[in-house]
């Protein structure tokens, strides 16, 4: 081949092929050089013609080399469909922004708060004080107190979200619906509907127009978990830090509903296309203390229509400080 | 309804100056033991919530008030939560005193 292209570049530095030169004057041709008309290479020729193939090899040896053709195995066939699938799903629900931390001013607020004393903040009709508040320091236990707290939270700003929608829902359809449920309902549910008149806890409510009712459980006084009536998605909810499913959390709320509606609305509650549903990748706790913050904060997700628990036991510390602040302050904060 | 099961053990009248605007009130706890009070509709509440933890010998920052679901705050009297003659407020004591455990 390199013969052959150095043979073509003398028969072009020659003017072999002009018909000019070759036709109008045969005579000229005739005094051509000698050694140009040999058809062997020319040493000259050959030189440099080599020193220029050197050169151009050696410039495509420097070149990136040029990629593979793209021949994708199953398992990368199966990597980009599964990318593609949580792009779709990205864009079918709102990004999982895990929960920040408090900016310094606040942090630095938090300091003091804890220093307060007696009752230390009021919504509604709950009210903390400053040994219920000391329980969100890293390592506690929270009480019912703060749990209820939260909750009374929860439903001031979805109830806010439905009269003045903006900050936290779009639009005002998008605003749930809410009902808050205390620590106590659970309690007083696992002693029976009827001998703890729960008929009348909801003599100003009526939950079958809820889109969801947010309960928190204590079970047995040494394990916070959450679970949720969603009247949306028709789901018995059950969320539990530790990972277990717990089947009389729906058992009891099922039986619940058809208690109340029996009660309210005299038929039985009809169960079609109902389910119990857990999360299927629930973020667990690592330590025996933050189930309530866990559990807290899966309440005040469902009650914005998360489908999931944000959270995991990394974010503990500055939660427990940021539940400080909002408690304090009596609000939720809208930053993630 | 649970009225059918009055086992009254003490009756208590926190105040009776005016017999036509006192209202009974039953105060079950937790455990199902049963304390009756007699009080006026204007009376606050967190007079019987003395009363009663008095009573029964417990901390009152220990034990919570609830009528039909609803927290009863300090400044409550039966007026402001409409409640009626022979109604039930439930003792609900502190939950969450020890670690989560798997239970």
């Amino acid at each position: 081949l390199l013969a052959f292209q150095a043979h073509l570049e003398k028969v072009d530095q020659q003017n072999a092929f002009s018909p000019s030169s070759s036709m109008a004057d045969l005579h000229a041709r005739e005094k051509t050089p000698l050694e140009n008309r040999r058809h062997s290479i020319s040493d000259n020729d050959d030189m440099a013609f080599l020193r220029r193939a050197f050169d151009r090899a050696r410039a495509t040896l420097n070149e990136p080399r040029p990629p593979q053709p793209f021949q994708p195995s199953l398992d990368q066939l199966r990597l980009s469909q599964r990318s593609k699938d949580e792009d779709i799903e990205q864009l079918l629900r709102p990004k999982r922004v895990p929960p920040t931390p408090l900016p310094p001013e606040a942090d630095a607020q938090v300091n003091l708060l804890l220093n307060k004393r007696g009752i230390v903040s009021k919504f509604a009709r709950e009210s903390v004080n400053d040994q219920d508040l000391s329980r969100l320091k890293p390592g506690q236990w929270l009480n019912d107190e703060i749990v209820n707290f939260y909750g009374a939270m929860i439903l001031g700003r979805s109830e806010e979200c439905k009269e003045n929608p903006g900050k936290w829902c779009e639009s005002g359809d998008k605003a749930l619906s809410v009902h808050y449920f205390s620590t106590f309902f659970w309690t007083k549910l696992k002693e029976g509907y009827e001998k703890s008149r729960l008929a009348k806890w909801t003599k100003k409510i009526d939950i079958f127009s809820k889109d969801v009712i947010l309960i928190p459980i204590n079970h047995n006084n040494a394990h916070w978990t959450g679970a949720a009536i969603n009247f949306r998605q028709k789901r018995i909810e059950s969320y539990d830090s530790m990972g277990m499913r717990r089947d009389v959390v729906f058992q009891l709320l099922r039986s619940y509903l058809d208690s109340e509606h029996r009660n309210k609305k005299k038929k039985p509650f009809d169960f079609t296309g109902w389910v119990d549903h857990s999360l299927e990748q629930e973020p667990l706790q690592e330590n025996g203390y933050d189930c309530g913050v866990f559990t807290c904060q899966f309440l005040q997700g469902l009650s914005r229509g998360d489908e999931y628990v944000s959270c995991t036991q990394q974010d503990m510390p500055h939660l427990r400080r940021r539940m400080i602040w909002e408690i304090c302050n009596a609000t939720l904060r809208d930053d993630p | 309804m649970s009225e059918d099961e009055q086992q009254a053990q003490t009756q208590e009248e926190v105040k009776t100056e005016d017999p036509n605007a006192t209202i009974n009130i039953k105060v079950v706890s937790s455990t199902g033991e049963e304390v009756f009070f007699k009080i006026k509709r204007s009376t606050k509440l967190s007079k019987l919530q003395g009363a009663y933890a008095n009573k029964v010998g417990k901390d009152v920052g220990s034990i919570r008030f609830l009528y039909d679901g609803t927290r009863i705050n300090d400044e409550d009297t039966p007026l402001t939560l409409e409640m009626e003659d022979n109604d039930t407020i439930d003792v609900m004591v502190e939950r969450m005193s020890r670690p989560c455990t798997i239970s």
